[in-house]
């Protein structure tokens, strides 16, 4: 498609390749652990009982897996503010690489960047698909989880 | 628990269940996720987006497909990678079962790495969700 014919502002364009610089630190919490869990139903110990995570090898109550994903600051597209002429955000997909384990205690600094906008012309009519990478990292300034999340507009 | 000698190539397991979702789970959800996008949580607001109903998240069905995995996997440090992709939405009453066919296998000395392909049905037989996975399994020796 010419460029002439996108839908996405020059401004977004220029936006791709940027990054949202690292975040504010986050504690891992017993607690916001304990909320995740009970959000998606999960009765896994690993999340709620020390003892348990301790023998799978963890230094205190486990962290999901997808923990990080659950509001650090700059670990999401909303530390963007995106201009696009669409407003109705879905989430198209999630794409996680888990590179070591998160505990309680552990404290989460993140970083963001929009690595592609792109406008198609769908069955239902015009969608922009945006996707960030974002780099999680703990207080050893050890990568531990990479995500890189779709989000569709139209 | 699985082992990598459970894991051939074409072998079809049923990961678990999740659900059903409720709109408290969901509440909960936006609420510690900070997603306060509208269609997770407002009814009118969905309606008005030409959505059924409000919808369940896609990062809480992938929090749930890992949970289910984990479990299966007997423990979460085996999972190395997991993608998704949200080609169905899903509104509260959904109950999630989480399929997985082994797509490949590769033995190494302890361990062996064994890729995924995952499906999320829900009780209406619609897959909503399609992803893959990537874990390194012990070996059972």
């Amino acid at each position: 498609m010419p460029d002439s014919d996108t839908l996405i502002p020059p401004e977004t364009t220029a936006m791709v390749g940027t990054n949202t610089g690292r975040g504010a630190p986050k504690l891992v919490d017993r607690n916001t652990i304990g909320q995740f869990a009970t959000a998606i139903g999960s009765a896994n110990p690993l999340f709620r009982d020390e003892a348990s995570a301790k023998a799978a090898g963890f230094t205190g109550v486990a962290a999901p897996l997808s923990y990080p994903i659950y509001n650090v600051p700059s670990g999401t597209d909303r530390d963007f503010d995106l201009k696009l002429p669409l407003t109705r955000r879905v989430r198209g997909g999630d794409d996680c690489e888990f590179i070591a384990p998160i505990q309680e205690g552990d404290t989460l600094t993140a970083e963001t960047t929009l690595t592609e906008a792109r406008h198609r012309k769908g069955s239902t009519g015009d969608l922009i698909i945006t996707t960030f990478e974002t780099r999680y990292y703990n207080q050893r300034g050890e990568l531990v989880m990479i995500e890189r999340p779709t989000g569709v507009w139209r | 628990m699985h082992y990598f000698e459970d894991c051939a190539v074409g072998k079809e397991f049923t990961l678990g269940q999740r659900g059903p979702v409720t709109t408290e789970m969901m509440a909960r959800w936006a609420a510690g996720s900070g997603d306060f996008n509208p269609i997770h949580y407002d009814r009118t607001e969905a309606l008005r987006q030409d959505l059924s109903d409000v919808i369940i998240a896609g990062p809480m069905k992938f929090a749930m497909l890992l949970d289910c995995l984990t479990d299966w996997a007997g423990g979460q440090t085996a999972i190395r990678k997991a993608k998704t992709r949200y080609q169905g939405m899903d509104v509260p009453g959904t109950v999630f079962t989480f399929h997985a066919t082994v797509t490949a296998a590769e033995p190494g000395e302890k361990t062996g790495a064994v890729s995924l392909d995952i499906r999320v049905v829900n009780q209406k037989g619609e897959t909503t969700t399609v992803g893959e996975a990537t874990l390194v399994m012990p070996l059972r020796g």
